[in-house]
């Protein structure tokens, strides 16, 4: 099996006890009083059905060089642009459970987060952890765009230096669960 | 009602502007007001007026300012136009304006406006529209930003959502008391709008087609809203949790 076949194969449920973490680059997507995590941090076109989904990464699979990487190479995508308030690179926590417990007033659930692997590209490393938030209500009026984000603002922690995420060097176990997660 | 008032009248000096104009058109400009408030047997006629925008000259671009009487129903706004000094070109020169008629905010239709003596009407000093001003602010250093800011796929902030929201924000802020938003540019060049409280969450997207959307959860009645022009408010219970509550 090669490395890609077996990305392809893990796009799974991620299961409800796993964090999940959004990456923030750009200032204006936090809110300046509380510096928490401001909508607009979520994008609209990411929530509108199940063809594209919310970009997280699964902490428990998640490698600092990785998220950093992608970190680096989006904000190089931009460097160009003179008013982007770039922020150092931070990360927003959420839990999946709480994500795919979020449900309209009728009951019925909105959200569904699904492993997404990448593979690595001549630019970019492989991202095992990549998964996606997707809207599965079947729901995309504007106004249920913005309960969507609504909902998910409340749900992700204050973002966070991507050193606090990762308080230890990445250790073997690390690297023995990545690759156990991309061979299952 | 057509007095004539000097602004020193109003203790509020000179502007140190070079031309004004007023937003919209001068018949209809910005926020609630009742027309021929003097004849409450009649249906109140609900149009927009708001206070008026000073364009850029040599100062800040973004000034507003409006005459408030306040009332005992609330927070009332009086109509005013420019006078004859509709063009000033000295900056140091005052600028007379009329009182074309006044404006009740937190009024509801069918409901008899009170008459306020002119005596009552105090100047806003421009200090009160620091939030409005700040969030102006911040939407012209949103606006600033070209496309692909975050990414491939990013479009800029169209003019017409510019003006658009500057309407909303100009409308909202008719009330100093309402809670400044957050504001934010979606990658698709929409603009956000985003309050959260311990009692409320709101979410609002500014298009380029001058409408708006919203969702609100006030202490957990929700309320939605697609398609709505931005010179319209948000639904009244919104509005007044939006101005009963702090950060």
């Amino acid at each position: 099996m090669s490395m890609s076949e077996g990305i392809e194969r893990l796009q799974t449920p991620v299961e409800d006890g796993e964090m999940l973490l959004r990456l923030v680059w750009d200032s204006h997507d936090l809110i300046a009083d509380t510096l928490e995590l401001a909508t607009s941090a979520f994008s609209k076109n990411d929530l509108m059905g199940m063809d594209r989904g919310l970009s997280v990464d699964r902490q428990k699979l998640a490698v600092k060089s990785v998220i950093i990487s992608l970190a680096e190479k989006q904000m190089a995508q931009v460097e160009n642009n003179p008013a982007v308030n770039r922020t150092r690179p931070l990360l927003a926590k959420a839990r999946t459970g709480d994500i795919c417990a979020s449900v309209f007033e009728d009951g019925s659930k909105i959200f569904s987060v699904i492993a997404t692997p990448i593979a690595a590209t001549a630019t970019t490393p492989a991202n095992p952890a990549h998964a996606e938030i997707l809207n599965i209500s079947g729901k995309s009026k504007k106004s249920d765009i913005n309960e969507f984000r609504a909902k998910l603002q409340t749900l992700f922690s204050m973002p966070k230096p991507i050193d606090e995420h990762f308080p230890e060097p990445n250790t073997l176990s690390r690297f023995v669960s990545w690759v156990k997660a991309i061979y299952k | 009602m057509q007095n004539s008032v000097n602004m020193s009248d109003l203790e509020m000096g000179v502007l140190p502007f070079q031309k004004l104009n007023i937003l919209g058109d001068k018949s209809s400009s910005v926020g609630d007001y009742a027309i021929g408030n003097a004849i409450p047997e009649r249906p109140i006629r609900f149009g927009r007026v708001s206070g008026m925008r000073l364009e850029p000259g040599s100062g800040n671009p973004h000034t507003f300012y409006r005459l408030m009487m306040v009332g005992q129903s609330g927070d009332q706004i009086a109509v005013i136009e420019p006078g004859i000094n509709e063009a000033v070109s000295d900056a140091s020169m005052p600028i007379t304006f009329s009182i074309v008629d006044t404006a009740f905010t937190n009024t509801r239709v069918g409901q008899r406006p009170i008459p306020q003596p002119m005596s009552k009407i105090a100047w806003v000093p421009h200090k009160s529209n620091e939030k409005l001003e700040s969030a102006i602010a911040r939407l012209n250093d949103l606006a600033a930003k070209s496309n692909g800011w975050k990414g491939p796929d990013s479009v800029s902030m169209p003019k017409e959502t510019l003006r658009a929201a500057e309407t909303f924000l100009i409308r909202y802020f008719v009330s100093p008391t309402m809670l400044a938003p957050f504001v934010g540019l979606d990658s698709d060049g929409d603009v956000t709008l985003f309050w959260k409280t311990d009692q409320l969450i709101v979410d609002l997207s500014i298009s380029s087609d001058g409408l708006y959307s919203f969702y609100a959860n006030v202490k957990g009645v929700t309320s939605r809203g697609d398609d709505i022009p931005a010179d319209k408010e948000l639904p009244f219970k919104v509005r007044f949790a939006l101005s009963q509550t702090t950060r």
